[in-house]
């Protein structure tokens, strides 16, 4: 029921790692999956208006309100139901290229704050993954509960970093691309080194 | 395996449950009985019947108007009388009369109900039912 971002260059390991410690665990899951490539073996959602910001905005919209929302199952609505839970109830949401429907400097997406701000109540894990910190929105970056955050180089991603633990950008600017080394910031934003072999970490059910 | 899920699924399946949604209500014609299903008009139906026969219960139906459908129609014969109930019934007469006039001749009484018709009826009438 936490919120997670995920943050690395392309080919850093982001997909991977989302892969391996969320979406293989939980087979009730949705991934927002603009550029289609993580295949058959998810449920995903392919948006059509990758390229027009607004209309993407309607679109996650409506995908919120059609296919996220119905397949949920709150706290409340389990109460009005003496406690029985929904079968095969949505638990995992997954939203690729989060920048894309949450950009920075900008309003984010009404019905995507709505889901932040319900996901404890409709029990719904959110990982948003994103190449850049400064590309998503700072929102999602101070709402996260947890971060991943693979090699970065760019002098305004580090500088943002920076700003979520002091002296990160340095141990972030130092991973080893190679070996998909990425530092696990928990809530505290107290942060280690690790690679997914090493990692011991479940996420919340 | 997973599933694939675009805008356009989305849509046609909205447009499948609007169509279906559509089927089990279908089309009054518009207006103020958009909504209203023949299942519902029928019922309607049914229930104003209940209570007419309620107001107003069925009774056997009438004949019809000898003069509308058979002008020159005989008037219908008056049924015979009963023997038995005239008999029955002049005695019960008898029995009523003497206590009132007393036990007379014959052609007293005769001139007492020629006088007296309307009473008289109405005695009989009285003991014949």
């Amino acid at each position: 029921m936490s919120r997670y971002v995920v943050i690395g260059l392309q080919g850093g390991g982001k997909t991977y790692l989302t892969k391996k410690l969320f979406l293989d665990k939980e087979p009730n899951h949705l991934v927002i999956d603009p550029n289609d490539e993580y295949g058959d073996s998810y449920t995903r959602y392919v948006p059509r208006f990758t390229d027009e910001y607004e209309k993407l905005r309607e679109e996650i919209r409506y995908v919120c309100k059609k296919l996220i929302l119905p397949n949920t199952w709150s706290l409340e609505q389990m109460a009005g139901h003496k406690g029985k839970d929904k079968k095969n109830r949505l638990k995992l949401l997954v939203i690729d290229e989060a920048d894309l429907i949450a950009p920075a400097r900008t309003n984010i997406n009404a019905a995507l704050r709505n889901l932040v701000v319900k996901s404890r109540h409709l029990r719904l894990t959110i990982v948003f993954i994103s190449r850049r910190p400064t590309d998503l929105n700072a929102y999602l970056m101070d709402t996260a509960d947890y971060l991943f955050v693979f090699k970065q180089v760019g002098y305004n991603s580090l500088r943002v970093l920076r700003a979520l633990k002091v002296d990160s950008d340095k141990e972030i600017k130092a991973l080893d691309y190679a070996k998909h080394e990425f530092l696990f910031f928990d809530r505290e934003r107290a942060y280690r080194k690790y690679t997914l072999d090493t990692l011991d970490f479940t996420p919340e059910p | 395996m997973g599933e694939k899920f675009t805008l356009e699924t989305l849509i046609q399946d909205e447009v499948k449950k609007a169509i279906d949604a559509q089927a089990v209500k279908p089309s009054t014609g518009g207006g103020l009985l958009d909504g209203i299903t023949l299942q519902d008009i029928t019922k309607f139906i049914s229930e104003l019947t209940k209570l007419k026969n309620t107001v107003n219960p069925p009774q056997a139906p009438q004949p019809p108007s000898p003069q509308a459908l058979t002008p020159n129609r005989p008037p219908p014969a008056v049924p015979a009388l009963n023997p038995n109930a005239v008999y029955s019934g002049v005695l019960q007469g008898i029995d009523m009369i003497v206590p009132v006039l007393g036990d007379i001749k014959l052609s007293e009484l005769k001139t007492y109900i020629t006088e007296n018709k309307d009473a008289v009826i109405a005695l009989i009438g009285g003991a014949m039912k």
